[in-house]
């Protein structure tokens, strides 16, 4: 794959220009772009394992929620955790971080979980990987709902300092697009890139591979737990429903439909559904009917699987034309398909 | 019986079979040689219905059967041995010849199996409760070429039957397909092995690059082998 | 010595149960790589089904439910699983990822998000002593019914002309069409057993908890996964044998693990899916020589 010019510059224009045009919106949309903006964080995290990797994960929204509720706990203030988490362990009951350090902290503990697992998935790929990511959610799920000294169990996270604005949510988005465009480029990145292409590539890689997926889940891990360190500090409360199987099905979709295999289609997916979204809760107020923005977007991806597997930007990626310098002509895929009998 | 005209098939970009014209007549054995990549394994399975051809034309008794599901090709009475074998490896050998029978749709009764394997597959009578997949390779082979069999098809493809096999194997592959064609069945015989294949068929087609070069008697294409050996040998 | 008892029946139960859960998943993974998650969908559709039907004479209620989840299960392969049959196991996993959380939306949108309760099962509530031992008659009733459903099942597989199409299929889906099975055919009826499992599950499971929501297939459906995944995806002996066995395991970590613990019962049992998934990979899904699918 050659190296390629980079989208990072595009990508975060387009960032700046939502923000710049939400900031002109109401409170409540205000609010809904906020929340889509960290929503993207999430999926870029996303984007950056099962996209670059080819290696799909049900389980990323568990590192969010293990973001969200370490951030979160470091964070809220120490007058009110002797009132909201009085089970807490003594040297955590006494710790009051700044909210950016303890997002920053909440990334490093997701990374750590990540790290524990990185070595599975040097052994397993394909169905086995997506299914073992998935155990992971539910494991992280079930001890969110239960460890209450930390969590406060289903009654829910309070007191987390809300210091997600518009902005802060923008400028993540515009971290996470460099960061994960940086490596997507770098060498390491194509790598795994060309793994994910072409199974006789990753076979010459050999064991490396599985160094190289490995890797790429901590750090994916590291960008999904900063964004839910982040979201928590957008709702301020939340409990482990928030960061279960609907935020996990709303990511997915979100970067199927913008395009799996491209940062481009992150961008472009989340947009795209944020936007839907607040046309459809409108249609759904008037209409009560409760679940038809949910029953909408899961029709969108179905006919996306179907009629688009590579998405709205066919896993693209938009970036700027460099002048002079003549782009290397793009190597076409290794893997040509036999058109199938359509009888069947 | 079957005749394929202009047959051009691809995959993505790539050209695997262009306008292949070629015919199998009734009680026929036609063999289809050629070097590796040719395109021989492309053509037997897009009439048999595996892929879609990018044009032309597929006729089985004069019925269209171009698209067709596979599943309705072969109980057509048309079957394909396809490379490699793949029987049933975790069913025993008596249920893969269940299944070749059933596809026969009731052209053959269980005693007709028997009969059959006991005539030209004996090797395979004692393991009628075996798993398939702990018989050696030659009896794989020749469990496939029954299993096929035992649908009575009007015309059997084989694709490369002496593929991995030992010399000895290999000449028992051959004697089967031999007495196969002797008893009244058409076979369009796939071979890399070209000098054995097209000595044993009636006619020959010879398929390089996707294209068929060459289309002759056996006597023809024999002495063509004495003269230009590397058109088809070497070139592979 | 009666505990004992109580408690290998509640175990054995509580097993039937799942390996009817496991089954079904893992029937439609060996015919053609699918993982069905929506599979937790057709036990709730059973369920609304029988809230839907109250008031019927309960045997046929309960046979008209099982009727219309083995139909469900027959429209979502036609609707939902053909278009993408081509695609990966992953895609597949996918697909019906995105079709569970429609499905359960769809109630959501009939039925609202609370659950609905309903009698039906009620009938089995009642419990009966046999020589001292106390059991609940719908514990019977299950364990009887799933192992008869069971032992039918495997004699189709193991025994009839579709079964010998069926193992076919899931050994070499292309090969099993050139040998004239008929794919569309074998598909569904891959699904409508699996409908009909999933049909039978779901009724026990409305008569143990006596209401029905949306999400009401969700735990059901991990159940099934871990019992399918520890069993060997596609293998239906392993299916039925890791169904009980994680009956077992529930019941004994119910009794056995420390009370501060027992809420993270789930955890565990998935920590060891876990681990199954990453220290036996390929012994546990073959996913070698597995030819595509149609
Ligand atoms: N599934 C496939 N995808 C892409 N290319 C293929 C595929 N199968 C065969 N080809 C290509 O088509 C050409 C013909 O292959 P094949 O029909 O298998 O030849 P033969 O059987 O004569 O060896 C070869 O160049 C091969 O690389
Ligand atoms: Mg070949």
């Amino acid at each position: 794959m050659p190296r390629q010019a980079p989208s990072a510059l595009p990508l975060a224009a387009i960032v700046v220009v939502v923000a710049l045009v939400a900031g002109s919106l109401s409170r409540s949309s205000q609010l809904d772009v906020t929340t889509g903006l960290v929503q993207m964080c999430i999926v870029i995290g996303l984007y950056s394992f099962v996209g670059v990797t080819g290696v799909f994960s049900f389980g990323h929204i568990g590192f969010a929620a293990v973001g969200a509720y370490v951030a979160g706990v470091l964070a809220v203030p120490v007058t009110q955790k002797e009132l909201l988490y009085a089970e807490l362990p003594g040297w955590l009951s006494n710790v009051e971080l700044d909210p950016l350090v303890a997002v920053l902290a909440g990334a490093l503990a997701a990374g750590v979980v990540a790290a524990l697992l990185a070595p599975a998935f040097g052994r397993v790929s394909g169905l086995s990987a997506a299914l073992a990511t998935f155990a992971m959610l539910v494991i992280v799920y079930v001890i969110a709902r239960n460890y209450e000294p930390l969590t406060r169990g289903t009654k829910g996270m309070l007191g987390v300092p809300r210091e997600t604005t518009l902005w802060v949510a923008a400028v993540w988005a515009i971290v996470f697009v460099v960061v994960v465009d940086l490596y997507q480029n770098s060498r390491i990145g194509l790598q795994l890139r060309a793994a994910r292409e072409d199974d006789v590539a990753a076979g010459a890689m050999g064991a490396r591979v599985g160094v190289l997926r490995g890797g790429a889940l901590i750090l994916s891990g590291l960008l999904v737990g900063l964004a839910g360190g982040v979201y928590g500090q957008l709702l301020g409360s939340f409990n482990p429903d928030v960061f279960y199987l609907d935020l996990t099905f709303l990511t997915l979709a979100m970067l199927v439909v913008g395009g799996i295999n491209s940062l481009t289609g992150a961008v472009i997916g989340t947009l795209v559904l944020t936007f839907l979204a607040q046309w459809l809760r409108d249609l759904e107020g008037a209409l009560d009917r409760p679940g038809l923005t949910e029953v909408c977007f899961a029709i969108l991806m179905f006919a996306i699987l179907v009629l688009r597997p590579s998405g709205i930007t066919g896993g693209r990626e938009l970036r700027l034309r460099l002048p002079r310098r003549r782009r290397r002509q793009e190597t076409p895929p290794p893997v040509a398909e036999v058109r199938p009998n359509s009888r069947t | 019986m079957l005749e394929v005209d202009g047959l051009t098939v691809a995959y993505g970009r790539v050209e695997a079979l262009r306008e292949a014209t070629l015919s199998v007549g009734e009680g026929e054995l036609v063999a289809v040689v050629g070097p590796n990549g040719a395109g021989k394994s492309t053509l037997l399975n897009t009439v048999a219905g595996r892929h879609r051809p990018r044009a032309g034309a597929v006729a089985f008794d004069g019925r269209d059967i171009v698209g067709a599901a596979p599943e309705r090709i072969v109980g057509f009475g048309l079957a394909l041995v396809p490379e490699g074998r793949h029987i049933f490896e975790t069913l025993s050998v008596a249920e893969n010849l269940r299944l070749g029978r059933m596809a026969g749709r009731g052209r053959t009764s269980a005693e007709d199996v028997r009969e059959l394997v006991a005539r030209r597959f004996p090797v395979l009578e004692r393991y009628a409760d075996t798993p398939a997949g702990r018989l050696s390779g030659g009896e794989q082979q020749q469990l496939a070429i029954a299993r096929a069999m035992a649908a009575k098809p009007r015309m059997l493809m084989l694709d490369e039957p002496s593929l991995g096999l030992a010399p000895l194997m290999v000449d028992a592959v051959f004697e089967l397909v031999v007495q196969l064609h002797a008893e009244g069945t058409s076979i369009l015989l796939v071979e890399q092995n070209a000098r054995r294949a097209v000595s044993l068929a009636d006619r020959s087609y010879v398929l390089r690059s996707g294209r068929i070069v060459r289309e002759g008697r056996r006597e023809e294409l024999l002495e063509d082998f004495e003269q230009m050996t590397s058109a088809y040998m070497g070139g592979g | 010595m009666e505990d004992a008892i109580q408690l290998l029946v509640d175990a054995v139960s509580v097993g039937a149960q799942y390996a009817l859960l496991a089954l079904g998943i893992a029937l439609l993974f060996g015919i053609m790589n699918l993982i069905n998650f929506a599979y937790g969908e057709l036990l709730m559709i059973g369920g609304y089904a029988l809230v839907v039907l109250a008031g019927m004479w309960a045997p046929l209620m309960v046979l008209v439910s099982i009727a219309i989840v083995v139909v469900a299960a027959l429209l979502m392969d036609r609707i939902a699983f053909k278009p993408v049959r081509r695609a990966d196991a992953t895609t597949l996993l996918v697909t019906s990822f995105a079709l569970s959380y429609l499905l359960q939306n769809v109630a959501i949108m009939i039925f609202g998000s609370l659950p609905e309760t309903t009698g039906a099962g009620s009938g089995l509530a009642r419990s009966i002593d046999i020589a001292g031992v106390v059991v609940s008659r719908l514990d019977l009733v299950l364990i009887a019914v799933a192992g008869a459903l069971i032992v039918a099942l495997v004699l189709i597989v193991k025994r009839t002309a579709l079964g010998i199409q069926m193992r076919a299929a899931a050994e070499d889906f292309e090969m099993a069409r050139l040998i004239g099975v008929n794919a569309d055919r074998i598909i569904a009826v891959g699904f409508a057993m699996s409908g009909l499992l999933a049909g039978v599950a779901g009724y026990f499971l409305v008569a143990q908890t006596g209401s029905v929501s949306p999400t009401f297939g969700v735990s059901a459906v991990l159940i099934a996964f871990i019992a399918t995944i520890v069993g060997g995806l596609g293998s239906l002996r392993g299916a039925v044998l890791a169904g009980f066995a994680l009956g077992f395991i529930t019941i004994a970590f119910q009794e056995l693990l420390p009370a501060g613990l027992v809420p993270y019962r789930d955890a565990f049992v998935f920590a060891v899916v876990l681990l199954t998934l990453v220290l036996r990979p390929q012994g546990l899904i073959p996913q070698t020589a597995r030819a595509a699918r149609v």
